[in-house]
């Protein structure tokens, strides 16, 4: 609004000299026409994908929905029990009679929320249980090595007879 | 402690096995606690070279098993007397057996992350070696940590030969043998196994990191606020230092004397400045959501004195140790953006410039190299360091150094 303002007083005021000359200066200064329509192509193409995304994201919706159908029936019971003995377990997933969630466009049924939770906690106490197993090992082939060097040294040798 | 070295074509195995007096939690050398996870990890070259001397193998072994040692380290194959010394003089531990001469070599390679810091020394030494090291995956420990892309910081390195440098990137899972904090080096020198397993093929006579002055002079990100010429990483006669030189590897610290601000710059007018990369977590291009990326983000855009182009707001997680009052991490370099990013207090800075009130006269220093640092520099490649740096960047002044030596003491 303003620079209409400027354009409209110039016109009426400044002679025709200076004005181009200020045109130019504000044209190096900001984008140029050629700018503008490279920019105004690449948004007519982002555009274009966009709406082809669009698309796309509402056919695989459409898949979900169809697939999740009978799937969420036979799995909700056992998930159900399973989420409340998990204590990670957010409290979306133990709402009985919970309604599909879109999770990041993706429709997800309550029950698959909480299997997906549970495949989660089993995954991280696997992991941390595995870790207590490995370091068990080194530990446990310390107490050897150590038992090995002192029976060489022939301090037991009256025990194990 | 005793260590086992064993070569398959390209891949070399270590395994330790404690002593009865070695624990399983450790402390390396910045102080922090590290628990041992497993006892066992490879390193995988990237093409087939000769073996090396027994004290570049005995070196790598020790950036990993160093915080689990006690009072002893048997290495499977005899070291020569003078790294034995090092390690009995920086650890206190009898290290054997002992036999044969110490090595020597004469290029300088650079211990290259594709980072912003290490760039900028990749620019100043451009027929040096670029020594990259990819984690990869441990065969007995599930990978929780797929956010973190080695695989593209590696592929980055790699793109580095483009430019025609001479890159090497050295595969390895050793980071996975911790299991407390997370997986990580134990120690911050392996990432350099890599460079010292290929110390003798490349003739390396010194291994080149990108610790800058904050790292190295200022403290780093664990002791804060604290001026630290004796830091026990990286000091020339610090335990790691000697250690290093021992093996004819001595670390050689080219941005030592400058901060954060000025390796960006060099590393973005680089020709390297298409594969920096300081995101761990991005793909094609960094996320620009961690923590890493709003930090670096704020010396971007003081560097190039224009607002900062972030999409994280000071309600992030990310960002919550901004809202509250310093003592930070890094703080030099929080100071330094806040003094010259224009509209700070639209950002999530704006409570941690309001606490550090820094002008752009109080952080002109970090324009500046901190001339001990170059002094520190070994010989050989010490005079070009001080050229570079008289050219490129200046020498602070006495009064400037002062603020070096007196980091955090009035607070």
């Amino acid at each position: 609004m303003f620079l209409l303002m400027v354009r409209v007083l110039m016109r009426m005021v400044v002679p025709s000299r200076i004005r181009r000359a200020a045109r130019a200066r504000l044209d190096a200064r900001y984008a140029s026409r050629a700018d503008h329509r490279d920019a105004l192509f690449e948004l007519k193409m982002l555009r274009r994908e966009v709406v082809a995304l669009r698309r796309e994201v509402d056919r695989l919706r459409e898949g979900a929905a169809r697939s999740q159908g009978g799937a969420s029936q036979a799995g909700s019971s056992a998930a159900q029990s399973s989420s409340q003995a998990s204590s990670k377990a957010s409290p979306a997933s133990s709402q009985p009679g919970a309604k599909a969630t879109s999770k990041g466009g993706v429709v997800v049924s309550p029950a698959q929320v909480a299997r997906g939770e549970e495949a989660y906690r089993l995954a991280i106490e696997t992991a941390e249980s595995l870790d207590q197993v490995l370091q068990n090992e080194v530990r446990l082939w310390q107490a050897i090595d150590a038992l090995r060097s002192t029976l060489r040294q022939g301090q037991y040798t009256d025990a194990s007879r | 402690m005793r260590v086992l070295w064993a070569r398959d074509d390209l891949t070399w195995r270590l395994q330790f096995l404690l002593d009865p007096e070695d624990s399983d939690t450790g402390t390396c050398a910045d102080g922090q606690r590290i628990e041992l996870r497993t006892n066992s990890c490879g390193v995988r070259l990237a093409e087939s070279i000769p073996d090396p001397h027994n004290d570049l193998l005995a070196v790598a072994a020790w950036t990993i098993v160093a915080p689990w040692t006690k009072s002893r380290v048997t290495f499977d194959r005899p070291i020569s007397a003078r790294l034995a010394e090092a390690l009995c003089s920086g650890w206190g531990v009898d290290a054997g057996p002992v036999s044969g001469d110490a090595r020597t070599g004469s290029r300088l390679a650079v211990s290259y992350s594709s980072g912003a810091d290490s760039v900028a020394v990749a620019a100043m030494f451009p027929e040096a070696p670029l020594a990259h090291l990819q984690r990869v995956s441990h065969r007995r420990v599930p990978n929780r940590w797929t956010h973190y892309r080695s695989d593209v910081l590696a592929g980055l390195a790699g793109l580095a030969a483009k430019t025609g440098r001479e890159v090497s990137v050295v595969q390895s899972d050793l980071e996975f043998v911790l299991s407390f904090p997370r997986p990580g080096y134990p120690e911050h020198q392996a990432v350099a196994v890599g460079a010292l397993l290929q110390a003798d093929a490349l003739d390396l006579g010194g291994i080149a990191f990108g610790y800058e002055l904050g790292s190295r002079w200022l403290g780093g990100g664990r002791y804060l606020l604290r001026y630290t010429p004796e830091n026990p990483m990286w000091a020339q006669d610090g335990a790691w230092g000697r250690l290093f030189a021992a093996a004819g590897t001595p670390i050689v610290l080219p941005v030592g004397g400058v901060s954060e601000a000025t390796t960006m710059r060099l590393s973005l007018e680089s020709e390297l400045r298409d594969q920096v990369r300081w995101c761990l977590r991005g793909t094609t291009t960094p996320c620009g959501t961690c923590g890493k990326c709003l930090y670096k983000e704020l010396i971007q855009a003081a560097v190039e004195r224009r607002p900062m182009r972030t999409s994280v707001t000071a309600a992030a997680p990310v960002a919550k140790k901004w809202q509250e009052p310093p003592p930070y991490g890094g703080q030099e370099m929080i100071e330094y953006g806040c003094a010259r990013v224009p509209g700070i207090e639209e950002t999530p800075f704006a409570r941690a410039a309001e606490f550090l009130q820094a002008t752009v006269a109080s952080t002109a220093w970090l324009d500046r190299c901190y001339p001990p640092a170059i002094d520190e520099i070994p010989e050989p490649w010490r005079d070009q360091v001080r050229a570079y740096m008289v050219d490129s960047i200046g020498l602070m002044t006495p009064d400037e150094a002062r603020q070096v030596e007196t980091w955090g003491a009035d607070r």
